[in-house]
């Protein structure tokens, strides 16, 4: 149950037992009230009594007719009120008044008998006047009993009103004793409740809070009250929880610092041990050195800069560096500077670029700068390396022109070497043509030897004009422009070797192929390459009647090498050499056909795609080729 | 207006050639008469009745064979000229050259060239090649 509902409960009870008290009282007090006002007509009632017997007394003793008119009239009045108070009354009271009102009502009978005697006695004789005198004396002496018996019921029933009055009275004053102790014990008990409600938990709580602020944040209040102290004291413990947490995430930083602390100061001599190393640096360095501020003040410069532009190293500090900065590129550097401040885009920072230095004689001199911007007690400075370019702007532009050269010269021959080889042809045309007249038209007039001679002349020319037909190939190859793609050259392979078969329909040739070798390169050049390659091989294998070829590849230092080997008659490996000259043959000439051009062709492709061709033989122990591409 | 006469007109600088071309004409029995030139102003002096042919009308040929590699007007240009006048624009021509370039041919077939053959390097092959060309345009190719 929660505190608000509790301290309702008693409030509640509280009221309640107000309310009793005051109905109790209220009906004591009406009960003794009842008992006083009984009390009251009692004590009126005797009072008219008395009167009514003082004016019977009167009136026998004078007989006036005003004492007769004031009897009964006291007594209509006394019997009146008597009727209307024993209404009210109960108990010993009402027997009593009855007893009263019997008397009172004889009484009123004895009176009119004195009454009506007295008339008697106005008009009676003598005689009569003795007699009537007897009976009003008998008459009075009944009434006066009468009147002292009606004095005392009255006075008896006042006494009895007058007991209950006063046992009422002490009744009223006991129960009201009762209810103040029971108001009391219940005042207590309410006090005791209240304490242990909210008087001892808040006691816990307070010494609990006295303990978390004395720094015990480890220990814990176990007040389990299903109510807000409890909620109260739940959240004391959280917030003890929490603060010992915080100060344990506090203790654990501040370990962290304090080995950061040290750490730093390691730090630190390492620090100052770097930069006594790059003051040597700075010192010994071939490259001009500079610090500048923001303003472009020379901070600092190495002895180097001084050498560079002809200065002492005290005459350039503190001077603007504009002072060996040719006038060019004053603006330039200004705005580089302006730029970098505002934007903060490294236009110039960072990347190297070249300028002219000015010596202090005047000169110009080319030089490469960097420059890097750096924080120093948080104002910006620029470093800046220079590098005196002069011999090497004057080998690059010798190398340059000796490309240029080179490149021209290398086309004219390519162009010449094409040109000389159409020019071949003609004049070939012209000796194999009219050899061929001679033969055709003057068959007759010529003998046997002189026309072998002229067939050897036709097969010269025939062998010639093959050779300049290859000669162009190759030149072609290298002129005209290259298309990468993706090729598989197994597939290509495949392809390629199948009219080769058919020049050997004697030889059994085994072919194993890797498949799916995938390569980048131009595929008619590529082409070519497969081609030259099987067709060697096969060429230089088919004395053996079971031709074995295996083409495929593996990766060393993360290239990818592709190979064609054979069967075949080899090679000796001291003519390697030659093996990609063109026109150079490792065989004699009748031994097996060929231009011996293929190869020198191959070579070419293969540089073109920026690869590497070699091989590998023994003499009648096979070739194999291999071959990179980029 | 000229008529177009019965014979082909072979532009060429190498006389050995021309010599072989008359007579592979000669010993194949060919009805159709070879004309041969030795260079391309020659070629259109003699279309035109130019200079060393003025006065002279000499038709126009059924078929021109021209070499590209000539002196003094050489046969892109002899080509251009043709092709740019209205008399001579419909005359056929075949190149007939030693080169295989790829850029003369695309540039011989873009002045207007017919055809563009590139001299055989085998003598039996370029005699076999001209009689071709004039068994085609001479015959199979005869304008109704």
């Amino acid at each position: 149950m929660t505190l608000a509902s509790q301290s309702k409960l008693i409030s509640i009870f509280l009221l309640i037992l107000v309310s009793i008290t005051a109905v109790v009282y209220l009906e004591l007090l009406n009960s003794v009230e009842k008992e006083r006002k009984s009390y009251d007509r009692l004590s009126e009632i005797s009072r008219g009594v008395f009167e009514l017997s003082l004016l019977t007394s009167e009136h026998l003793s004078i007989r006036t007719r005003r004492t007769e008119v004031q009897w009964k009239r006291r007594h209509a009045s006394l019997t009146n009120y008597m009727l209307v108070a024993s209404r009210t009354f109960e108990g010993e009271s009402v027997k009593q008044l009855l007893r009263a009102r019997v008397a009172l009502a004889s009484l009123r009978k004895l009176f009119f008998k004195i009454v009506i005697a007295e008339h008697k006695l106005v008009n009676a004789t003598d005689k009569e006047r003795e007699k009537h005198e007897k009976l009003i004396s008998t008459l009075a002496t009944q009434v006066r009993i009468t009147s002292q018996q009606l004095i005392s019921d009255i006075s008896r029933a006042g006494f009895h009103s007058l007991n209950s009055l006063k046992h009422a009275e002490k009744q009223a004053s006991y129960i009201l004793g009762a209810v103040l102790i029971v108001i009391l014990i219940a005042l207590v008990f309410v006090i005791i409740w209240i304490q242990r409600l909210f008087i001892l938990p808040i006691k816990d709580l307070s010494r609990f809070s006295e303990k978390l602020i004395e720094g015990d944040y480890r220990s814990r209040t176990n007040i389990k009250y299903n109510n807000e102290i409890g909620y109260l004291a739940k959240s004391f413990n959280a917030l003890a929880t929490t603060i010992a947490e915080k100060i344990e995430t506090l203790v654990k930083q501040s370990d962290r610092l304090e080995e950061s602390n040290i750490k730093t100061e390691a730090l630190l001599e390492k620090t100052k041990t770097t930069e006594r190393q790059y003051k040597d640096i700075f010192t010994a360095a071939a490259d001009s050195i500079f610090t500048i501020n923001a303003d472009g003040i020379i901070l600092t410069a190495n002895p180097a800069s001084a050498a560079l532009f002809g200065y002492k190293e005290a005459e350039l500090v503190g001077e603007n560096i504009k002072i060996i900065v040719s006038p060019e590129h004053y603006a330039n550097h200004d705005s580089y500077i302006n730029n970098f401040l505002q934007t903060k885009t490294k236009k110039i920072i960072g990347i190297g670029q070249h300028v002219e230095g000015k010596h202090k004689n005047g000169t110009l001199i080319p030089v490469h700068l960097r420059i890097a911007d750096m924080y120093r007690d948080g104002k910006i400075e620029f470093i800046g390396v220079l590098r005196d370019m002069t011999e090497e702007l004057k080998a690059k532009e010798e190398a340059v022109k000796a490309n240029e050269l080179l490149e021209i010269t290398n086309k004219e021959l390519e162009s010449y070497a094409y040109s000389i080889s159409h020019d071949l042809r003609s004049p070939l045309r012209s000796i194999d043509g009219f050899s061929l007249v001679l033969l055709e038209d003057y068959a007759e007039s010529l003998d046997e030897e002189a026309k072998d001679y002229l067939k050897r002349i036709r097969a010269g020319s025939k062998k010639m004009s093959e050779l300049i037909t290859e000669l162009l190939n190759v030149s072609r190859i290298m002129k005209e422009a290259m298309k990468l793609e993706e090729i598989d050259i197994s597939a290509l392979a495949k392809e390629e070797l199948k009219p080769i078969i058919e020049n050997y329909p004697d030889n059994k040739i085994e072919f194993n192929c890797e498949s799916s070798m995938i390569v980048m390169a131009d595929k008619p050049l590529i082409q070519s390459v497969i081609e030259n390659l099987l067709n060697n091989a096969v060429k230089y294998s088919h004395k053996n009647k079971h031709i074995k070829i295996e083409m495929s590849s593996f990766i060393e230092d993360n290239k990818t090498i592709y190979y064609i080997k054979d069967n075949g008659s080899g090679f000796d490996m001291k003519h390697e050499n030659k093996l990609f000259k063109p026109f150079q043959r490792l065989h004699k000439v009748n031994q097996f056909e060929g231009s011996g051009i293929g190869l020198a062709t191959v070579q070419r492709i293969i540089s073109r795609h920026n690869g590497k061709i070699w091989a590998k033989a023994e003499i009648d122990k096979g070739a194999t080729f291999f071959f990179t591409l980029s | 207006m000229p008529e177009t006469n019965n014979y082909i007109l072979y532009v060429d600088d190498s006389e050995d050639d021309v010599l072989m071309a008359k007579r592979a004409f000669k010993k194949n029995k060919l009805t159709t008469e070879i004309i041969t030139l030795t260079d391309g102003q020659e070629c259109i002096d003699y279309i035109f009745s130019e200079g060393d042919y003025q006065g002279k009308n000499n038709g126009l040929p059924l078929v021109i064979l021209l070499d590209l590699n000539m002196p003094r007007v050489n046969g892109f240009e002899v080509l251009e000229h043709l092709r740019s006048k209205e008399l001579t624009k419909q005359i056929p021509i075949v190149v007939l050259t030693t080169s295989d370039a790829e850029n003369d041919i695309a540039r011989a077939y873009e002045l207007g060239a017919n055809s563009f053959i590139t001299k055989p390097l085998q003598t039996e092959d370029f005699f076999r090649t001209i009689i071709d060309i004039d068994m085609y345009w001479s015959v199979h190719n005869k304008a109704p």
